[in-house]
């Protein structure tokens, strides 16, 4: 027994090894360490991205290929990548950063280059930054997910103010430390103003909203009828769908009376002020406002193509049918103020 | 110490005791990497430090709120109840699996330290899925029984659950090894002197566990103090929620840095505590494996309860996560999902991973040495401080890395090398376990009787130590590895640019909720790091894996 | 005269505020076998442990082979030393085979035509090249130690009570073994023990150690016959203890007057081995027979004197004696007078 036991701990010794000289033999360790160092060569391009690696992969696959250029990228989530880039400072490796959320670009504001006018104006002035340091790629819209064995849509209220009556208590989900719910409640304070939001904020605790980390857990919540609803993005809805079929018992709802609950933002990216690629980097940018790319996140990712021309999924509510509010970027902008306001009510920690 | 006649091998009963392994060993090649390894256990501290300097008085006046309070109560709560949990559940199975005659020990003993193998941000989505109000097991329930609704599982009751189905096998491990190394003389004595079973076991067993329990509620605390991933899921708000609702919200780095400061002060405690409750007493025994066999307990009547408690252990914590992820990977694969191709991400992990195994291992024998020859203040001090990237949550160790890395270290940033260093900080105690208590099993004569004969220093340790600690070492490895293989946003954050693991492609999956493409590389995950685990721990002697993490001299 | 292989001048080590050896002072001639002797606890240990080079000492110096090793300002670690050692557990390597062993210092052996098999015929091992020490019994073992610690050709062997691990029967004649060994090769060799029948019988020295210092250093017959003070008498065997007043080179006691070794005036103790005395039947004599011990070959014959005085007398077996018979006692050695303070012979201190 112990001999064999012997034996089985140096092949695995040896197959570790192996497995190690075989990695080491893909990966090239020193080439890599001053190409990163240095920021990279002609040629290269290197993306923070806070899309999810699923999601954008094959399109910047596809860039890198169209290009000619050697696309490097960190995927990762969009808020530890920003504080990644806080940390970094001005020797950040990165040249693009790619973000879920305009919250995540805008707490790096000021590590960002601003863009030339021919790359923002693509895209609609709600999509994109005043100051020209970031652009918006696609939108993503918010909206009530609801279970489609318990409610219909007409149950649901004309706006998510009616979620505050007490008939919805305890069938709720909410993510209030997701950047896009926060970003949502930022509107809500342009549009209706501190004491209302706080209100409305008060009522949802009242109504013992249950916190979700994050959207996805909320929608599967909603799936399995654990809650009736939850306040979340429009798109993880699809990749339910993809994986679970069309009986998967949910669906999204875009409130009819329109305001906050229906706002649209956007995921988007900017070019840092520290990368030595900017032509590159402007190159991605154009190529991920491109009609391909922008059908890609249509097709792809079912989110909201932003350049002129290109259609949106049909499964989806277009966007000129979605009464959006009317909020300027820049009243966004003020997320410190909606944390604040979070943690005030109870919401956040 | 007197021993039997020819028995270099029975001599070898704890040599922890002060010798002059000092100048045997040589100062320098022991003082100097000790030294740097506490420098760089201390790193992640620092910049916490320094960001916490930079802390406005809104940042202090949001610590010092009430809800601050509430939070530090919540989270010494769920540690207390998880290490108490752990502790039930521990010591029964402990003994059950070293001092027993129950039915296929040998396979419950590699069973029911496996889920260490389980990320907590699977396992907790797993428990959401399966058990959750409108879950597997409801739906399960509704169809034999109607049952519409279970109780919420979500808050205390399910993060504790959770949590300590995670990590009591860090309290089983050196609770085995401070069994199967007891001497059994002692529990004959007592039975001999009349006591019963059970008071045999209060009074003699139970003493002789204590260091064991106490190392592995160390252990399960830190986990439970620095896991993220569960009190997310479940609802529970811990001081770790705290932290990354500032970075994934506020940007509001020094906040962060006093909840992280906060947290670290709480683990300290822990260590200090643990210390306490050790005491003085010394333990001979525990320090060896056991040097004749002992005759196993017969269970009788009880062998069907001790079954259905190893059972229901394995069922929750190892048979439904992997249920549930086959049934994601079919699902999804009938449905039509591709799977990405995975081999470069399991040859990245496996470099990773094994990279960190190697560095952390061999870092860990001068401090093995500095720990166990010569007990000082410093030797104390490190292996306290050795625990301090344990007990923090990933991101945060992570975070302090890039700003070293990026300022001060850019050569190395974002190459793998400063990845395994990050593992390395996060994952020493386990090598450090390891490489200690195999070098208490070391006879320190053994190294003199080199240097007489002529060998320096570092050829001792090549040809005498660390032969003679490889069981301990290739323990700690296994840990390392598997640890390493699980981790998550240290691999995100700090990992080279491009470079996917098995840990990453499974996250970055289910983060859009893409569980079919999620299921492989998490089982892929599991199984590998499984292997080196089920090696060590399938011995015929009580686990060489459970010396890891004895209990600190 | 030979040089001295070892010379210790007056050292001294300290554990925190406990002098385990303090200023002791010894030397070794080249091909001598000495023993240090003394009670548990005496330093013995630790002054093996400093030659070696295992600890450092807190004042004086040691040189071996005439090169100084430790002392103000030096520091010879213990591979450059030249010192063999044997610990009292072998401590063979126990993941090397007997061979591997003995040859773990044929690195720097100066005579390399010397081979391992050479070695284990001389430690009577021949053959047994390939087994694990845990193959091997105490007294196989305690000759691989030996042989180990000869492939280095050290100046010195230091050998860390050797045989107190070795059943009783078998000690007696491993010893014999060892010291025919360490005189075929002309090695010179320091033993630690605390028997003092081993003590005597393997050295051509012994260097009596009390309280971390070396009381007395002499040839075994000597040191039996002429121990310095009286706590040396006791411990190296049963010793009577008479008080006398000394007049120039004799001494007048009860027994009568005795020759001394030296001139001594006044108040003196007179040290006699119980085998200096004999006893004959006379029913005159103004001495009892107490009691008898038989040992076969010999037995203690415990006498009082007419003064309550009691003497063990040590007689062969045939002379019989029983318990209240009168007897006359008469010394045939020299007897050993001491100062009554016992300071007078203590030089050493």
């Amino acid at each position: 027994m112990r001999i064999g036991r012997r034996r089985l701990l140096g092949a695995f010794g040896i197959g570790a090894a192996t497995s190690l000289m075989a990695a080491c033999g893909t990966i090239n360790l020193s080439s890599d360490r001053t190409r990163t160092a240095t920021g990279g060569r002609r040629g290269d391009l290197i993306v923070y991205s806070g899309r999810s690696e699923s999601l954008v992969e094959p399109l910047i696959d596809r860039f890198a290929e169209a290009a000619g250029v050697r696309v490097k990228v960190k995927y990762a989530n969009t808020a530890q990548l920003a504080a990644t880039i806080l940390e970094e400072g001005p020797n950040s490796p990165a040249d693009i950063f790619f973000a879920q959320d305009p919250g995540g670009l805008g707490s790096i504001a000021h590590f960002m280059t601003p863009l030339p006018d021919r790359t923002v104006n693509q895209v609609p002035p709600w999509a994109r930054s005043p100051e020209g340091g970031w652009v918006g790629i696609s939108g993503r819209a918010r909206v009530v997910a609801y279970n489609t064995d318990k409610l219909t849509e007409s149950d649901l209220p004309d706006d998510i103010w009616g979620l505050t009556d007490p008939i919805w208590r305890g069938r709720m989900g909410w993510a209030p430390i997701n950047a896009s719910f926060q970003t949502m409640v930022t509107g809500m304070r342009s549009v209706w103003g501190q004491e209302r939001t706080r209100e409305w904020l008060e009522g949802m605790i009242a109504n013992k909203t249950g916190f979700y980390p994050k959207n996805t857990p909320i929608v599967a919540a909603v799936g399995s009828g654990e809650i009736e609803l939850g306040l979340v993005n429009h798109y993880y809805l699809y990749r339910f769908l993809a994986e679970e079929g069309v009986s998967f018992p949910v669906r999204n709802y875009h409130p009819r009376a329109g305001g906050p609950g229906a706002l649209v933002m956007v995921a988007g990216a900017g070019i840092l002020d520290s990368s030595k690629n900017k032509d590159n980097a402007a190159r991605f940018l154009e190529f991920m406002l491109s009609k391909t790319a922008q059908r890609y996140f249509a097709s792809q990712t079912y989110e909201y193509p932003l350049v002129n021309g290109v259609p949106t999924e049909r499964l989806l509510m277009p966007l000129e049918e979605i009464r959006q509010p009317s909020i300027s970027v820049n009243d966004l902008a003020d997320l410190r103020g909606t944390q604040a306001l979070l943690r005030d009510t109870g919401a956040l920690t | 110490m007197t021993d039997g006649p020819g028995s270099v091998r029975a001599s070898a009963t704890g040599f922890a005791a002060r010798s002059a392994v000092l100048p045997v060993l040589g100062p320098a090649i022991i003082w100097i990497p000790a030294t740097l390894v506490a420098a760089a256990m201390l790193l992640p501290l620092a910049y916490l430090i320094y960001r916490a300097a930079g802390a406005g008085v809104d940042a202090w006046e949001l610590l010092l709120r009430v809800r601050s309070w509430q939070i530090l109560v919540r989270t010494l709560l769920l540690a207390s109840a998880v290490m108490i949990a752990s502790t039930a559940i521990a010591v029964p199975l402990a003994w059950l699996t070293t001092r027993t005659d129950l039915p296929l020990r040998r396979m419950w003993t590699v069973l029911t330290a496996l889920p260490l193998v389980i990320p907590s941000y699977v396992a907790a989505f797993i428990v959401v899925v399966a058990l959750g109000p409108r879950g597997m097991l409801q739906q399960l329930l509704e169809a034999v029984a109607g049952i519409e609704r279970l109780p919420a599982i979500y808050g205390f009751w399910g993060a504790t659950m959770t949590i300590t189905l995670l990590s009591f096998p860090y309290m089983l491990l050196p609770v085995r090894a401070a069994l199967a190394g007891m001497d059994p003389a002692l529990v004959e004595n007592a039975r001999s002197l009349g006591d019963g079973a059970w008071t045999a076991f209060w009074r003699v067993t139970f003493p002789q566990l204590r260091p064991g329990i106490a190392a592995g509620a160390l252990l399960v605390t830190l986990y439970a103090l620095s896991d993220f991933g569960a009190v997310s899921m479940l609802r529970y708000e811990t001081l770790t929620w705290a932290i990354f609702v500032q970075y994934e919200t506020g940007f509001d780095r020094s906040l962060a840095a006093l909840y992280s400061l906060t947290l670290i002060g709480l683990a300290g405690a822990v260590l200090v505590l643990e210390a306490a409750t050790r005491g003085r007493a010394s333990y001979h025994r525990t320090g060896t494996g056991a040097t004749r066999s002992q005759a196993l307990v017969a269970l009788g009547r009880w062998k069907w309860p001790s079954l259905l408690l190893c059972g229901s252990q394995t069922l929750l914590a190892l048979v439904l996560p992997f249920t549930v992820l086959t049934i994601w990977l079919a699902r999804g694969l009938s449905a039509g999902a591709s799977l990405v191709p995975l081999w470069s991400s399991f040859a990245n992990s496996a470099l990773s991973s094994g990279l960190a195994a190697i560095v952390t291992t061999v870092v860990a024998i001068p401090v093995a040495v500095a720990v166990v020859r010569r007990r000082g203040p410093f030797g104390w001090f490190l292996e306290r401080v050795s625990f301090v990237g344990f007990a923090l949550p990933g991101v945060v160790v992570a975070l302090s890395l890039v700003f070293f890395g990026a300022n001060f270290a850019v050569p190395v940033y974002q190459t793998l090398w400063l990845l395994v260093f990050a593992y390395a900080i996060l994952f020493f105690p386990a090598a450090l376990g390891g490489a200690r208590s195999a070098l208490v099993q070391v006879n320190p004569r053994l190294e003199e009787a080199a240097r007489s004969l002529g060998r320096t220093a570092v050829e001792t340790m090549a040809t005498i130590s660390v032969p003679l600690m490889r069981n301990g070492l290739l323990a700690g490895a296994a840990l390392v590895f598997l640890l390493a293989m699980k981790e998550l946003p240290a691999t995100l954050i700090l990992g080279p640019i491009g470079f996917k693991t098995l840990a990453t492609s499974s996250w970055s999956a289910a983060s859009e909720a893409f569980f079919a493409r999620a299921a492989a590389p998490a089982i892929l995950t599991i199984l590998v790091s499984s292997i080196p685990l089920a090696i060590m721990l399938s011995g015929t002697r009580a686990a060489k894996l459970s010396r890891v993490w004895r209990p600190l001299q | 005269m030979k040089s001295p292989v070892v010379e210790c001048l007056d050292v001294t080590k300290r554990f925190e505020a406990h002098a385990a050896v303090d200023g002791a002072t010894l030397s070794v001639d080249s091909g001598q076998l000495l023993t240090l002797l003394g009670p548990s606890g005496c330093g013995k240990t630790t002054m093996l442990r400093l030659i070696a080079g295992f600890e450092t000492p807190d004042a004086g110096s040691i040189s071996v082979g005439g090169v100084t090793m430790a002392g103000p300002g030096v520091n010879v670690p213990p591979d450059k030393r030249r010192v063999g050692i044997v610990f009292q557990d072998y401590a063979l390597f126990p993941h090397l085979d007997v061979e591997s062993n003995v040859s773990y210092a044929m690195k720097r052996a100066r005579r390399r035509s010397r081979t391992v098999d050479k070695l284990l015929d001389l430690v009577g091992l021949g053959g047994l090249n390939r087994r694990m020490p845990y193959e091997l019994s105490g007294g196989e073992q305690q000759r691989v130690a030996l042989a180990r610690s000869l492939a280095a050709e050290p100046d010195v062997v230091l050998l860390d009570e050797p045989f107190s691990n070795l059943d009783p029967e078998l000690r007696a004649l491993i010893r014999t073994e060892v010291r025919q060994i360490l005189l075929s090769e002309g090695a010179t060799a320091i033993f630690v023990t605390h028997d003092l029948e081993e003590a005597l019988s393997i050295a051509d020295k012994v260097a009596v150690m009390f309280n971390g210092a070396v009381a007395q250093i002499a040839e075994p017959e000597e040191l039996y016959a002429k121990p310095a003070n009286r706590r040396i008498a006791e411990w190296l065997g049963d010793a009577n203890f008479l008080p006398a007043t000394g007049s120039g080179r004799q001494v007048s006691c009860e027994l009568g007057t005795l020759e001394i070794g030296e001139a001594l005036n006044g108040p003196v103790e007179l040290m006699l081995r119980p085998e200096w005395l004999t006893i004959t039947g006379d029913p005159d004599g103004s001495s009892r027979v107490v009691d008898r011990v038989f040992y076969g070959h010999d037995q203690m014959v415990l006498v009082r004197l007419a003064s309550g005085t009691r003497l063990r007398v040590r007689t062969l077996s045939g002379e019989r004696c029983e318990p209240g018979q009168h007897v006359t006692v008469t010394v045939k050695g020299r007897a050993v007078a001491y100062d009554l303070d016992g300071s007078a012979q203590d030089r050493n201190r």
